[in-house]
């Protein structure tokens, strides 16, 4: 007896799948061929793959949702913008700016809506068959718990509601009043206190008209400490 | 007769607008510690400065930058370190060489008082020591709130 490792079973399984399919041209079609004409037993297997890929079909064909109209989108999107804008301000004019990010956000969502439509009906596509039971046609009606056009109301956008046009700050519109030390590598968004280098005063640049200390009581005695060509420097004295 | 007389008050009060901008202080709060430690690189040049006169400092680093915007001949405070606080006094705008006079008082500095240009840090070496020994150095700039909501940001430290 020649029995096939299961590898070798599992990929004849899949080229028969294939086949059963009509997904097969040219020279691999003719080797399968043959080697159903070889092994006549597994026409059996072929037409039970058959049997098994219509009804998975009419599986997704029965759950596959309708496509939306236009006036069905349409709905959808004033629906998506109304959520979108807070009531109080409903009344008023809504920016440009806010218009276009409003209508970048409905078609957002409208292509996440498609691609998640798309993902659903593809996955259903490449579920494997072999692990399911092969239904009965006729005995199981898979359309009877799924209708295929479902006339109750969708559920609200709730979770949509209180989403409104944030008008986000420019970099030039924040004016950091204090900024801590937070080490290299940090950029604070907006103007930080500390623009650019610093550049030290120069001596010809700075007057001291009075100055007094805790601890002298001195007035009117400038302290800055320079030499020539030093950067001037006020020392105080340390407390003692 | 009217219309000069419209037109002089208008440039009147269009000086007097453009004088009373209140100045923008920018306050640099910095320790210096004389246990090893790196040196802040926008700060080297402050300590070979203070280094000439206290050798022993050797780390220097960067605590915090403030800035406010205070109006001619009113005063305002900074917050430094350990509930220390700097308080600065703009005493006069702009003069004709274009400097601007300020009253700070710091710790251990019951009253400074001089006229410095702007956009140039003034260093002000404290006797106040935080718990952990370390210097407190107060580095002051002036300059005029000409900035308008169009300019750019200059960007922070990279």
């Amino acid at each position: 007896m020649n029995h096939d490792p299961p590898i070798r079973d599992a990929c004849r399984r899949a080229w028969l799948a294939a086949y059963a399919e009509g997904q097969l041209e040219g020279t691999t079609r003719a080797q399968v061929e043959g080697w159903l004409d070889e092994h006549p037993q597994l026409w059996a297997e072929i037409q039970e793959q058959q049997a098994l890929g219509q009804t998975l079909r009419q599986m997704m064909d029965a759950t596959a949702p309708s496509d939306p109209s236009a006036a069905t989108w349409e709905a959808l999107a004033q629906r998506i913008q109304a959520a979108s804008v807070p009531a109080q301000h409903a009344a008023a004019p809504v920016p440009s700016h806010c218009r276009q990010r409003g209508l970048v956000r409905i078609a957002a969502v409208t292509v996440a809506s498609a691609l998640f439509l798309g993902g659903v009906v593809g996955l259903q596509n490449q579920l494997p068959g072999p692990t399911l039971d092969p239904p009965q046609i006729g005995q199981v009606d898979p359309l009877s718990a799924h209708p295929a056009h479902d006339d109750s109301p969708s559920p609200p956008l709730s979770e949509l509601t209180g989403i409104s046009c944030l008008t986000l700050v420019r970099e030039v519109d924040v004016l950091l009043e204090r900024v801590p030390h937070m080490g290299e590598g940090w950029l604070p968004i907006g103007r930080p206190p500390l623009e650019g280098p610093i550049q030290w005063i120069h001596q010809d640049e700075i007057e001291v008209i009075s100055f007094a200390s805790h601890s002298s009581g001195q007035q009117n005695i400038p302290c800055l400490v320079y030499a020539e060509g030093d950067k001037p420097l006020l020392w105080t004295p340390v407390r003692e | 007769m009217l219309v000069p007389l419209c037109c002089l008050s208008w440039s009147w009060v269009v000086c007097g607008e453009s004088s009373a901008q209140p100045i923008r202080v920018t306050v640099v709060v910095i320790l210096a510690s004389r246990a090893h430690g790196p040196v802040d690189p926008v700060l080297e040049e402050l300590a070979r400065e203070v280094r000439k006169r206290d050798p022993q400092l050797q780390s220097f680093r960067l605590v915090a930058t403030e800035a406010q915007s205070i109006p001619i001949g009113q005063q305002s405070r900074f917050t430094l370190v350990e509930q220390q606080q700097l308080q600065v006094k703009i005493d006069t705008s702009l003069d004709a060489r274009g400097r601007v006079r300020l009253t700070v008082t710091a710790p251990g500095v019951d009253q400074l008082s001089y006229t410095c240009v702007c956009d140039k840090y003034f260093p002000i070496v404290t006797p106040y020591r935080t718990r952990n020994g370390e210097t407190l150095i107060i580095a002051i700039m002036v300059k005029p709130c000409t900035l308008s909501s169009q300019d750019p940001p200059s960007g922070g430290r990279k």
